[in-house]
């Protein structure tokens, strides 16, 4: 009795490692493993194919003497404040229309989070469609009769940036919009009747009061769609393929040329080490201050 | 002039009658009570007044001015909110300030008011904190005091003491009482709560289904209910209802009561002269708590019966001595001394000066 009761006990408590075990060796092996592997890599001479000695900081100083890095850089910058600061003003706007209690909600809710159920390669190719000049809207407004519209942003080096923000505000927004909603709704009806009665306007009650009291969830917002930014790499892939030139070029997609089709792995590790780096520099903070918070 | 005057008012929603044509009136200064059991409707008529619910029918006038069609902004009202519904992301000083920054108040006029506001209502040193930091009885004093800095003609209150604990509920109910004194805004109350409105009231008016059952001081409504939901309504412990078969005796009309087996015939005082048509029918005998006592010498004039005692409640002052009449559970105040044990018959005696009495059917009182 005694044995098998304290076995079946002690089952009952090995069973959930048991069952996370899988998950979390692969977690381990394929997350962890391979950051370390790749630090390494990093640290090494390694062109066409890996090779485990240690060169110092070489991959490094290269990377900072390529001009091609800092495009990528750049342009992580220009996409990632313009994707990020554009999704969260859509996503708000979109949530306070939503929340004037209209008709058929939970549809038009459903419309603009969908873009969110697509992968990005496939967002990246529908809008290279419609913004490529000789398919999409350039023709479309001159087959109307406007011969000499132009719209070539998607082929000019200058421009071509512009279209990645563009599509990936067209994704994302939908997201920031289901979190601003929930956020919205959260807030209790009666502090807006109190506003109304102490004589505030809606937009001034929306500007003084419910937005501010929306903090937590532009925090929230602003940490997925940064590290979605920083790991941009499929829609610039699909979109524009890093071009013209290399006038699309992300850090991501730097890497990815690099690594696997230049024979540099030594330089793409060290590129995304520094992403690596980027994405640490935002979530640690986050997680510190998350989990400082569940403390108290 | 009057402080506010509702004529017929109604509110539907969909083809739901919430506010069956409401009419009454207050004096500039008074202290209205909406009372009554949740869903009855005094909330709406509250929101209504404030114009946060549309008005379906009927006119709502603050001292002279129509406001049935008015936004809350032009009403010239403030409001306290059962929630509190302070500003979050604002400090107590900034909450208290709001609307008067809105009203484009001049800043030492603003500060004047802020100061004197914190002062009256004892929350200067909280003036910096955020409303997450206050205790719930902090929180209720900023919403008063944010009412409070607008001066408005009408203070409106949406049960403000439903969120605090007992003990808070009894400081901050007289801190109200001692505000209205002090200030003499008009008020509208509204609480589920009868001892508030009994305390607070200078009117009540007990709502039920809609309606407004009665109108009038505490002390009348609690004396002369006119329905038998109102008589059970008012009054803590509430009035006992015992139905009675009503007899020609020898010296006028008698009620029949029952206890422990044995039947009793009750002398109704002379004066009700409705109940003369229940000769041989059945009346609700409405009779409160504090009319059921231990016998005692100085009051020759009333009936003593014996009554089968089932549960006994000490309250400290009194003891609550539940008997059973007629089948029905009565509950009496006595003295503690004068407790008699479960299971035995105790004399109880029946000031029926102040009974009332109930059509057992139409629940409306027989006068």
């Amino acid at each position: 009795m005694n044995v098998s009761s304290s076995s079946r006990q002690s089952l009952g408590t090995l069973l959930p490692k048991i069952v996370v075990a899988p998950t979390f060796v692969v977690t381990l092996v394929f997350i962890y493993g391979f950051m370390l592997w790749n630090a390494w890599l990093s640290f090494s001479s390694s062109r066409m194919l890996p090779k485990y000695d240690w060169a110092g900081f070489i991959q490094y100083e290269k990377l900072f003497a390529n001009d091609r890095w800092w495009v990528a850089a750049q342009n992580l910058l220009v996409f990632g404040g313009l994707f990020i600061v554009i999704c969260l003003l859509v996503g708000l706007f979109l949530a306070i229309f939503l929340d004037q209690k209209i008709r058929a909600e939970g549809a038009i809710r459903t419309i603009y989070l969908y873009p969110m159920a697509l992968s990005f390669i496939v967002t990246g190719t529908v809008w290279k469609w419609i913004l490529n000049p000789e398919l999409g809207i350039q023709r479309m407004v001159r087959e109307m009769g406007f011969e000499s519209f132009s719209f070539d942003w998607l082929v000019n080096a200058d421009m071509a940036i512009y279209t990645v923000v563009l599509a990936g505000v067209w994704q994302s927004s939908g997201f920031v919009m289901a979190l601003c909603l929930a956020g919205l709704r959260g807030v209790d009806e009666n502090v807006v009747k109190a506003a109304r009665v102490d004589g505030a306007s809606m937009p001034l009650i929306y500007r003084r009061i419910i937005i501010p009291g929306l903090g937590p969830v532009f925090f929230s917002a602003l940490i997925v769609l940064t590290h979605i930014a920083i790991k941009s790499f499929d829609l610039i892939v699909a979109l524009t393929g890093g071009g013209p030139g290399y006038a699309t070029d992300v850090p991501a997609t730097f890497m990815y040329t690099y690594s696997f089709t230049r024979g540099q792995i030594g330089l793409g590790s060290a590129a995304s080490m520094m992403m690596l780096m980027a994405v640490v520099a935002i979530i640690v903070p986050y997680l510190y201050s998350e989990l400082r918070e569940r403390k108290q | 002039m009057k402080a506010l005057k509702i004529q017929n008012v109604e509110k539907t929603f969909g083809s739901i009658k919430v506010l069956k044509g409401i009419d009454l009136e207050i004096e500039p200064g008074q202290f209205l009570i909406l009372v009554g059991p949740s869903g009855c409707g005094k909330s709406t008529l509250l929101n209504m007044i404030a114009g946060l619910e549309s008005v379906s029918n009927g006119n709502i006038t603050i001292g002279d001015r129509d406001v049935t069609h008015l936004d809350p902004k032009d009403r010239d009202i403030a409001m306290v909110f059962q929630s509190y519904a302070l500003y979050p992301n604002m400090t107590v000083k900034q909450n208290i300030s709001f609307g008067l920054e809105i009203n484009k108040t001049p800043k030492d006029e603003l500060e004047a008011t802020v100061a004197k506001v914190a002062k009256m209502l004892q929350i200067e040193p909280l003036l910096n904190r955020k409303p997450k930091q206050l205790s719930g009885g902090q929180r209720q004093r900023v919403a008063m005091g944010r009412a409070l800095a607008r001066d408005p003609s009408i203070y409106l209150f949406d049960e403000p003491l439903s969120n605090l604990d007992a003990k808070l509920r009894v400081e901050m109910r007289s801190e109200i009482k001692e505000l209205h004194q002090r200030v003499g805004t008009t008020i509208v109350y509204v609480t589920h709560d009868q001892i508030e409105a009994m305390t607070l009231g200078d009117v009540i008016a007990v709502m039920k289904d809609g309606e407004i059952q009665q109108f009038g001081s505490p002390q009348d409504i609690y004396d002369n209910p006119k329905n038998q939901f109102v008589a059970g309504f008012m009054g803590s412990p509430s009035m006992n209802f015992v139905p009675c078969d009503v007899k020609q005796g020898m010296n006028g009309l008698v009620l029949v009561l029952e206890s422990g087996g044995a039947s009793h015939e009750l002398p109704v005082e002379n004066g009700i002269e409705g109940l003369s048509e229940y000769v041989g029918k059945k009346v609700v005998l409405g009779i409160r708590p504090e009319q059921l006592t231990q016998v005692s010498e100085d009051k020759p004039d009333t009936m003593t019966i014996p009554c089968l005692i089932e549960i006994i409640e000490p309250t400290g002052p009194d003891t609550m001595v539940t008997a059973r009449l007629n089948g029905v559970r009565t509950v009496c105040r006595v003295h503690p001394t004068a407790q008699s044990k479960v299971g035995e018959l105790m004399p109880l005696q029946f000031d029926m000066s102040k009974a009332v009495f109930f059509d057992p059917d139409t629940e409306q009182r027989i006068y």
